[in-house]
């Protein structure tokens, strides 16, 4: 989306500070309900993310997928589970938390730097010079429908089989308990 | 646009998720956390088809790829 300047900065600022409390309250929650609903809370806003970035068909696929399909089962999961089986999962700190967080924030900082001493601007200035500007005839929803129906036929249809397949492979698990 | 911005907050979720996913011992977790690296995916693929292919949009078709693998992956766990 276009907006103007100091709007787009502090809706980036504060989707920025949700998405890090909610990927915090991912993990870090011990009920798993509270987890698959702030896992629900992140979804959201990695659409509204999208949405900022000028991308509306990936953006309301997130939300119709992801936050009603994924996050709505992943609920149904945890529901049916017992009661039992989460309260033992208390987080004790062990050694194996501490190497797991020790490497995390290892890979954490070692992308940040990496991203940091990338000169994006360079990549951007040669990208945008050998580009032909033309004007936007038909919208991104309908290009990536000539995209999909033309030179992604393949990957399409492919996806397809792999949704059938994994629904089939789902009843037969679920009709042999 | 401050778009390096967008890919710190794609690094942390990857890196959260991964610490989540390593020492998960229920499923839905793990599933939970797998949600997370997959979508710090999806935000890098969309962040850079924005930036350097707003014309072809080829990243918007990546990342629809990858949102039915993940429903597949869900529909499974």
């Amino acid at each position: 989306m276009d907006l103007t300047g100091p709007i787009h900065d502090i809706l980036v600022v504060f989707l920025g500070l949700v998405l890090i409390l909610g990927g915090l309250g991912v993990v870090l929650f011990t009920n798993p309900i509270y987890s698959a609903f702030s896992l629900g809370l992140v979804l959201v806003c990695v659409s509204l993310f999208y949405i900022l970035l000028n991308s509306y068909f990936v953006a309301a696929a997130q939300l119709l997928i992801y936050v009603g399909a994924i996050n709505v089962l992943i609920i149904f999961a945890v529901m049916f589970m017992k009661g039992s089986e989460y309260s033992n999962d208390l987080h004790l700190w062990t050694v194996g938390d501490g190497v797991t967080s020790l490497v995390c924030t290892s890979i954490l900082f070692s992308l940040i730097s990496t991203i940091s001493d990338t000169s994006w601007y360079g990549i951007i200035w040669t990208t945008k010079s050998n580009h032909i500007i033309e004007q936007d005839l038909i919208s991104n929803v309908q290009q990536i429908g000539i995209h999909l129906s033309t030179d992604f036929f393949l990957p399409f249809e492919l996806i397809s089989i792999v949704l059938l397949v994994a629904l089939i492979g789902a009843i037969t698990m679920a009709r042999q308990n | 646009m401050m778009f390096e911005h967008v890919l710190f907050l794609s690094a942390y979720l990857f890196s959260i998720g991964i610490y989540g996913l390593i020492p998960s011992r229920s499923m839905v977790r793990a599933l939970m956390c797998l949600e997370l690296i997959l979508n710090s995916v999806n935000i890098n693929l969309v962040t850079f088809s924005n930036l350097f292919d707003s014309r072809q949009l080829k990243g918007d078709i990546f990342s629809i790829f990858l949102i039915a693998i993940a429903a597949a992956e869900a529909a499974i766990g």
